[in-house]
């Protein structure tokens, strides 16, 4: 062992996780898609390797170029084995091919770009259109993110044995399918891209929508799908505009993590955010992807919403913010994706620039206003408006739907708070400041 | 001073943690192993594959070992110095391992004289 102090290294937070989802993406081109449970035993056994070797001998100097040295003996010994090399062949006339390529194919694994291929080469292969889309997601989380089921399922508020599941049909359809292992190339990869960049949005929503001092978990999630878009804009399938202005939404919606928990743990809403809190480094990255996403003529949806986060982002508070720039991006952003939830977003904006009174005549125009019915924020906000505006008795009967509908203990505390606001008008009471 | 050893006595970690788990529970050790190194008590260390053979008897009979009953198997072993077995108890106390269901042996390593 050691006689004399070795040097001692450390690790870098996450490496473990970081490093598995690149070494299963570069396994996975040499083994096949078919073989990717192969590729993450490999994996899982490097990691169990160095848990069992590193207290003894210290963690190397190199943690992940250890990682990778022992995956590749591992893959080695495989593809050497003959038996093993029979079932690794998609067919048995690749057999041959297989011993001849694979092993110089082995030791050039994990070199710097060809990392970064495979690992782009993988999230196409977990975005495949031929899975479901909750599927993609778990996947993606899964190979890539280095999750494990029971903290995929966290994430997800879902119960581990569904995602378990979810994974095993997933990678049954990958083998099925003969799914291929490579980056969509001409008019393929346009859709195929979009493909990514919905799992990616919809993972970035899942990890941010709740509370996270409940849930650490959940800003690993939102960090991972920045990651993974990251790596898409770096490369030359990724340099699309909608890429740039997803990175830009989620900059911009990252920026704002320190603030959104008060000292309870509960959300606190735009209004309430100690802006000081932003991370403006984060806003400024957000800014310069926003620029990037400006070229071609093509304006979606994700441009549009990142161009309402962009405006809060640079608002020196709630009160200054440019309330009409917001819904006229609100009005664009209804012309390409009428929805209910989008007007009602648009309202709440139109009341902070035009008063309560308009954006309730806003509201009673919105087309297919009953999908909102069970959504809590519709009545809230019904409700938030009626008060300002000073129908007390319609904003109690809208606050109390809403608290009915509410699904945390934070959404009802603050709801039912407004509430006895109501109440206290009607009443007569001298009214307390409502604290959010 | 005198000499301890410690044997590792099962504790395997759970070959499905996520990697993150195993990360954690990695630095566990290795933060355990450089205390020792730090505070000078440690001589020497080594894993140990848990597979093997046991050659026994008059016979020398070869099995595969370790034995095919026992549940735990040894996986590794430090050497550490001590003032006492009290103290060395103590310090063992320290390892990661209890959380996983082991347990760490701790035996006098005879001082010999000349």
């Amino acid at each position: 062992m050691r006689d004399e102090r070795p040097d001692v290294h450390s690790i870098a937070d996450h490496l473990f996780r970081r490093e598995s989802g690149k070494m299963v993406s570069a396994l996975t081109r040499v083994f096949g898609t078919h073989n990717l449970v192969l590729a993450e035993d490999v994996v899982q056994e490097a990691l169990v390797q160095a848990l069992r070797q590193w207290p003894f001998a210290g963690i190397p100097r190199n943690p992940a170029g250890w990682l990778y040295q022992v995956a590749k003996n591992k893959a080695i010994d495989i593809v050497r084995r003959e038996q093993t090399l029979s079932r690794l062949a998609a067919d048995p006339s690749d057999v041959a091919a297989l011993s001849r390529t694979a092993e110089p194919l082995i030791h050039e694994l994990f070199l710097g770009e060809e990392i970064k291929d495979d690992t782009l080469r993988m999230m196409f292969t977990c975005c495949h259109p031929a899975l479901p889309l909750e599927s993609q997601i778990a996947l993606t989380l899964k190979i890539l993110g280095g999750f494990s089921s029971a903290e995929i399922a966290r994430a997800l508020l879902t119960q581990e044995a569904a995602i378990q599941k979810r994974l095993y049909r997933a990678k049954q359809r990958i083998r099925e399918e003969r799914l291929e292992f490579e980056v969509p190339s001409g008019a393929e990869l346009s859709s195929r891209l979009q493909a990514v960049l919905s799992v990616l949005y919809l993972m970035f929503n899942e990890g941010y929508s709740a509370s996270f001092a409940e849930h650490p978990i959940r800003r690993d999630v939102c960090l991972e799908a920045m990651r993974l878009c990251k790596l898409l804009t770096e490369h030359p399938a990724g340099s699309y505009p909608s890429v740039y202005a997803l990175m830009a939404l989620m900059c911009f919606h990252a920026a704002r993590f320190d603030a959104r928990l008060d000292d309870s743990g509960h959300l606190l809403m735009l209004k309430s955010q100690d802006r000081s809190r932003w991370d403006r480094n984060l806003i400024s990255e957000g800014f310069r992807y926003l620029e990037r996403s400006a070229s071609g003529g093509e304006i979606d949806e994700i441009h549009l919403e990142a161009g309402i986060a962009a405006v809060h982002c640079i608002a020196e508070s709630y009160e200054k913010t440019d309330w009409t720039g917001i819904v006229h991006l609100y009005d664009l952003l209804l012309t390409i994706k009428p929805s209910p939830v989008v007007a009602l977003n648009r309202a709440i904006a139109l009341a902070e620039g035009q008063g309560p009174t308009a954006a309730l005549a806003a509201l009673q125009h919105i087309p297919d206003r009953d999908v909102l019915e069970t959504y809590p924020f519709y009545p809230a906000t019904l409700g938030e408006l009626h008060l300002r505006v000073g129908n007390l008795d319609d904003a109690a009967r809208h606050l109390e739907r809403a608290i009915a509908l509410a699904s945390s203990p934070a959404e009802k505390h603050f709801l039912q708070q407004k509430l006895n606001v109501c109440r206290d008008r009607r009443a007569g009471r001298p009214l307390e400041h409502p604290t959010a | 001073m005198k000499e301890f050893m410690f044997l590792l006595w099962g504790g395997y970690p759970d070959p499905s943690l996520s990697p993150e788990q195993m990360q954690r529970h990695m630095q566990k050790w290795t933060a355990w192993v450089e205390q020792l190194t730090e505070s000078g008590r440690l001589r020497s260390g080594l894993p140990l594959e848990r597979a093997g053979k046991l050659v026994s008897g008059p016979n020398k009979l070869v099995t595969d070992g370790p034995f095919p009953e026992a549940k735990e198997v040894v996986g590794g072993y430090f050497i550490i110095s001590a003032h006492d077995i009290n103290e060395a108890v103590e310090i063992s106390k320290g390892c990661p391992i209890f959380a996983d269901g082991g347990a760490v042996e701790v035996r006098p390593v005879m001082e010999m004289s000349m």
